[in-house]
């Protein structure tokens, strides 16, 4: 089998990628496990339906031209640029892949307790069919593991028809975001009866079908019909890929996102890192930016030298709580209230960053402020 | 000339690129997902609320 471009990965990237691809005339296969999908905690109708969010059925895949090979690389030889695929449907084929774009994003495995391995998850197409299929009847005593992004918005999703708990090793929800976004979170989950146990250590687990046990150092046992993982991630690149650092969560790439040192690979989506002109080197784990690198790819690969500037940009939706990011939060050395929009400022005094609380039709100039890089307004509230 | 713009519920993602546009056309609900607020509109007005949805969840039909 061979095409011209051969993109890995079926999420929001490989997808926006092949599509635009194919758009051009470009002849693309596409590499993925099912049908192309978004992730599935992005959607909370996915949660409540139990109906994963496709991109595309096999109907628009063939009407766009898009070849689908049903499967994951299992190996990848760059300097022959053929890869080994382990097929769904039973057996190995090899691809050639004179143009690569590799798009496989982030895996998010169970947290390494004992006995944890049969816990649900909702990262995968697999693992959002096993849940929602646990969660027929409302009421069921759900624990959500990890108060990241994922298990927030899924902890307030479910908590419309289950009794949630919310656990984590840190002490607040969304630690690593901004202290006023834990707050706003800590706020909804409350109003949403879900609890949530900061500052837990889960020692080990008993799952089974009838129920689960989590056995905990601090809070002691927490008795459940269901708990579900979405605590941490990790690189889903392979060796052949990361080199000396196995643990890489992405490609370094140029500007035009061709991974630096390999003329006919490409990268996209949460596995690339790109030279951002303000922030230096980045990686932007977000569906917005999964899209637009996706796009961008296809656009370099037919013969595009335009620079890939994208503002990191995320939004999330916890229970009521509208969530809205711009810019780099990490450059923001000091916060401020200016005309209801959350303004982080780097040392030189221009917006790095605006944070947005139920205010999404402010987005157009929170952009604006993050591109001016403005200067201090006179009059400022320290948050 | 006034065209009639829907959202299709099941394919927005809530970006809310498309208020950011035009706040007082479209809003998102309580889930996240857009809603049109004025179906009817100028032509030009749907367009670039339509135009800014990343995965192209309007459509734009005549009146």
């Amino acid at each position: 089998m061979s095409g011209s471009v051969v993109v890995v990965g079926n999420g929001v990237s490989g997808f926006a990628c092949a599509a635009r691809l194919a758009d051009q005339g470009a002849a693309v296969t596409m590499i993925g496990p099912g049908l192309p999908h978004d992730r599935p905690p992005l959607s909370k109708r996915s949660l409540r339906t139990g109906r994963l969010p496709l991109l595309a059925d096999a109907e628009q895949l063939e009407a766009k031209g898009i070849e689908h090979v049903d499967g994951v690389v299992t190996a990848c030889d760059l300097a022959r640029r053929r890869l080994v695929v382990s097929l769904t449907a039973g057996g190995t084929l090899d691809v050639e892949a004179p143009s690569l774009v590799w798009a496989t994003g982030l895996r998010y495995p169970r947290p390494p307790i004992p006995g944890f391995e049969r816990a649900e998850e909702n990262a995968t197409a697999v693992g959002l069919a096993s849940l929602t299929q646990r969660l027929t009847v409302p009421g069921r005593r759900v624990v959500v593991v990890g108060a990241g992004l994922i298990g927030t918005e899924t902890a307030a999703t479910l908590a419309h028809e289950h009794d949630v708990t919310l656990v984590d090793m840190v002490d607040r929800p969304l630690a690593r975001l901004l202290p006023r976004v834990s707050e706003a979170a800590r706020t909804t989950l409350d109003s949403l009866h879900v609890r949530f146990l900061g500052s837990c250590s889960i020692d080990s687990a008993s799952i089974d079908v009838h129920g689960a046990v989590l056995h905990t150092s601090t809070h002691g046992d927490i008795d459940c019909d269901v708990v579900v993982s979405a605590a941490g991630f990790r690189s889903s690149l392979p060796p052949e890929l990361t080199g000396v650092d196995p643990r890489a969560l992405t490609l370094p790439a140029d500007e035009q996102l061709r991974v630096i040192g390999q003329d006919h690979l490409w990268a996209c989506g949460d596995c690339v890192s790109f030279p951002h002109p303000r922030w230096g080197r980045i990686g932007i784990p977000h569906w917005d930016h999964a899209l637009w690198s996706g796009r961008h790819v296809a656009d370099a690969i037919l013969g595009s030298s335009t620079p890939y500037v994208r503002e990191p940009y995320f939004f999330s939706d916890i229970g009521s709580l509208r969530v809205q990011q711009v810019g780099f939060a990490d450059a923001a050395v000091e916060w401020s209230d200016e005309d209801g929009l959350g303004v982080g400022r780097d040392e030189g005094g221009s917006a790095a960053c605006v944070l947005l609380l139920n205010a999404p039709s402010r987005l157009r100039d929170a952009r604006a402020l993050v591109a001016a890089g403005s200067p201090r307004s006179p009059a400022t509230t320290h948050a | 000339m006034l065209v009639r713009l829907t959202v299709d519920p099941d394919a927005c993602i809530g970006s809310a690129e498309c208020v950011a546009v035009d706040p007082a056309a479209v809003e998102l609900d309580e889930s996240g997902t857009a809603f049109v607020l004025v179906s009817e509109l100028e032509e030009e007005r749907a367009k670039e609320i339509s135009d800014a949805c990343p995965i192209g969840a309007f459509s734009i039909s005549p009146l």
